[in-house]
């Protein structure tokens, strides 16, 4: 994912952002011992959500402590432990990484020889064994969108679909959860669209400047108009998202989960309209 | 699960009628047939708003209240009455959509060359119709640029912006800022003291 989905900070707890750092600190961790120190560089907040929900949905309590690590070698920071949808989203984070590289060796912004892409390339090897259907359909789904790329004349909307399709797939195989799956599908299909509509919409400008395509364009309009239709689009799908959210059976971190959704999403949402995007200076990362 | 009327409503056991009233309040505004009216989870939504009602019916009976009943509202999209050839294939396309049938709108709106905003219109409604939400949101909103007086644009509009209007309010009631939150050197600075151990 592309890193938008994160927490309104200004409106968390002190408890809550110590928990939220918990699970965040512990992603890293899991990824270092799991698949190596330099596939760490690839962290985000959208995996640390990820494992934040699919905990959420299961009992027992957060098992935090106070630890140094590698980067943070002089603070401790709070690490949460023993959480095993950390270990799933570290495997998803994982498969979508790669396919992400792979991207970016298409759009030949990097070498197929990278270091990088081929520590990733061993580390989805490893998760995809893991989630071998998981990683077959986001593949699938993520080569319709190609597809769709690569022509003119798809609507925005068929494309937005290829990136629902491959956020169903990695909310939907967690294991013990499997009995909210029909409400997760529903949620992170519209989080996936809304991924899709809002990266879009932030990558207007410099599209427009590069002359690349972007699926929002339309004739004869402007990035102020477009931004006019786009948003109740934007804001629609953060209705339909947060519907789903409100089926969910959440045990615990409701605090946090509501600030992601209710606050965090839709700042997002109001600063990439406003064209004071996150992706501008640095390159997107899955 | 368990079928504890208090557990399903929120409240402690012992919680007043004013506090289980409160609740259910809340609990119903959450799973409302209205907010979920075309949603793929309906269903569920409704299950959860039968175990609320009868959950507060077991805590407020004999309470003077009566049971509360909530009917879903039924979304119709009647045919307008337009005039000539045109107003024909645009009422065959209203009817087409009203049955959801979406080849029949489609093909029929394929078939018409002139783009004029009923066009735009109904193309818009058979892509909201379809889950194809940018599309629809698109073209209804060129609709009402074109046509700006048209009352029945701008009511089509605002209903496809329901989803998001609820979001909306739910999000300022969790104290939304509009004016952002705090600056990003000033958050920088309030991170640091909360992550280091005082």
């Amino acid at each position: 994912m592309l890193g938008y989905v994160i927490t309104d900070k200004a409106q968390l707890r002190v408890h809550e952002l110590a928990t939220y750092s918990g699970y965040y600190c512990g992603l890293c961790k899991e990824i270092g011992s799991s698949y190596g120190q330099f596939l760490r560089l690839g962290l985000s907040y959208d995996m640390a959500f990820l494992a934040l929900i699919l905990a959420s949905l299961t009992d027992g309590s957060d098992e935090i402590v106070s630890e140094h690590c590698v980067i943070h070698h002089i603070a401790k920071r709070p690490v949460l432990h023993d959480e095993s949808a950390l270990a799933y989203a570290t495997d998803m984070m994982m498969i979508l990484g790669y396919e992400n590289f792979l991207d970016d060796v298409r759009d030949g912004d990097k070498s197929k020889l990278h270091p990088m892409g081929l520590l990733l390339h061993r580390a989805y090897n490893k998760a995809a064994a893991a989630h071998p259907e998981t990683a077959a359909q986001t593949k699938a789904a993520l080569s319709r969108l190609c597809e769709l790329e690569a022509k003119d004349n798809t609507s925005a909307d068929e494309k937005a679909q290829c990136f629902a399709d491959v956020m169903t797939e990695v909310f939907t195989g967690y294991a013990p959860v499997r009995s909210s799956n029909r409400t997760l599908a529903v949620f992170a299909a519209n989080l996936g669209r809304w991924i899709y509509i809002l990266d879009a919409m932030d990558d207007y400008s410099e599209d427009k400047e590069k002359g690349t395509s972007n699926p929002l364009f339309r004739e004869g309009q402007d990035r102020r108009q477009t931004a006019g239709i786009v948003g109740p689009t934007l804001y629609h799908y953060l209705g339909e998202i947060s519907k789903a959210y409100d089926l969910l059976d959440i045990r615990k971190n409701k605090g946090i989960l509501d600030n992601v959704i209710y606050l965090g999403l839709r700042r997002t949402t109001d600063e990439v309209l406003s064209g004071k995007g996150r992706s501008k200076n640095g390159k997107r990362s899955i | 699960m368990v079928n504890d009327p208090y557990e399903i409503l929120g409240v402690q056991p012992g919680a007043s009628q004013a506090e289980i009233k409160a609740a259910y309040r809340e609990l119903v505004k959450k799973y409302h047939p209205d907010k979920y009216q075309g949603n793929p989870l309906a269903d569920l939504a409704e299950e959860k708003l039968q175990e609320v009602n009868e959950a507060y019916d077991m805590l407020t009976r004999g309470a003077s209240d009566a049971g509360p009943a909530y009917g879903s509202a039924g979304g119709g999209f009647g045919s307008s009455q337009n005039f000539g050839e045109k107003a024909r294939v645009y009422n065959i396309v209203r009817g087409a959509l009203d049955r959801n049938d979406f080849y029949t709108a489609e093909q029929t709106l394929i078939g018409v060359r002139d783009h004029d905003a009923e066009w735009f219109f109904l193309s818009g409604v058979l892509s909201f119709k379809k889950g194809f939400v940018a599309d629809g949101i698109a073209n209804v909103k060129q609709a009402m640029d074109m046509d700006p007086t048209n009352p029945e644009y701008q009511n089509i509009y605002q209903q496809m912006n329901n989803s998001g209007s609820i979001f909306r309010n739910q999000s300022n009631a969790q104290g939304y800022n509009q004016n952002s939150g705090l600056s990003d050197a000033l958050m920088a600075c309030v991170l640091c003291n909360c992550l280091t151990p005082c």
